[in-house]
């Protein structure tokens, strides 16, 4: 069974959850000042990494809160799990 | 079971020496939201229903009135008898009038299914990932999950295996014909 680690209810079969893409991409302060360029970049483009990758998860069967993930790309290990707003765990 | 709204109300009820599965009749349901760490909403609401709000996920807080479960770090399901649900909500409305929180009535919302017997969990366990022997070991705790396809809350009640499955209104039916259908190996 995969099991991922919800920082709130512990762990828990990884059915239960569902990934929602790239974490800790800021929306730019002033998007009216931004170029269509800029605006794409921040919307569309995502880093796409071979490795360490963070991402932003929620327990959709369980508490239904949001979190991140640190997630390897090459082997799928999930190496850490932590709630919004906290510090991304180093690499 | 005289409440002519249920969806269930045309099944059969499944009573065994070693699995039983009942409809509940309406029972009041409010969902609390507050804001993240907010002590003294959560202060206020445990001085009016007399006993500390659930602090962590799996957890029940109860007294012979009311039943509180954990649904999430700012979030909590209160269960009362459905009589008493108007007054609660007025009082609570009244309690934390100047507070930032979100009181919901959701009694209609969620219809309670409850599973008892010494096969409940391996009922449960056909449809329903959660590990039985980490969750929902005790009395008065809870767990989140889904059952086949319905996403339940799953409330211990007792000692022995009582659990009361709360599902969506419009789930109900399907989720009743799945679990008497589990059932049906264990009844004599």
């Amino acid at each position: 069974m995969f099991v991922i680690k919800c920082p709130y209810c512990g762990e828990r079969d990884q059915t239960e959850f569902s990934c929602h893409g790239e974490a800790h991409i800021a929306r730019p302060e002033n998007p009216e000042t931004l170029t269509d360029e800029e605006w794409g970049e921040y919307l569309f483009i995502r880093s796409n990494k071979k490795g360490i990758h963070y991402e932003r998860w929620t327990h959709d069967h369980g508490c239904r809160r949001w979190f991140n993930v640190m997630r390897d790309t090459v082997s799928d290990e999930i190496l850490a799990t932590y709630k919004m707003g906290e510090e991304k765990p180093k690499s | 079971m005289n409440n002519t709204n249920s969806p269930l109300q045309s099944k059969d009820q499944i009573k065994s020496s070693n699995i039983n599965l009942e409809y509940m009749d309406f029972i009041g349901k409010i969902n609390l939201r507050i804001r993240d760490v907010d002590t003294d909403v959560l202060n206020k609401v445990s001085a009016y229903l007399g006993y500390e709000l659930p602090k962590n996920s799996g957890e029940v807080s109860t007294n012979d009135e009311s039943r509180t479960a954990w649904l999430g770090p700012n979030e909590f399901l209160i269960q009362c008898a459905e009589d008493k649900k108007d007054k609660f909500i007025e009082d609570l409305n009244r309690n934390l009038n100047e507070c930032f929180y979100a009181l919901t009535d959701v009694s209609d919302y969620y219809i309670t299914i409850r599973l008892s017997g010494e096969k409940s969990i391996e009922v449960l366990e056909k449809g329903c990932p959660l590990n039985f022997k980490e969750y929902l070991k005790n009395k008065n705790t809870c767990a989140q999950s889904y059952i086949s396809k319905g996403t339940v809350l799953i409330d211990r009640l007792s000692e022995d295996q009582v659990f009361d499955i709360l599902i969506r209104w419009s789930f109900a039916d399907y989720l009743w014909d799945w679990l008497s259908d589990s059932c049906s190996e264990f009844t004599n």
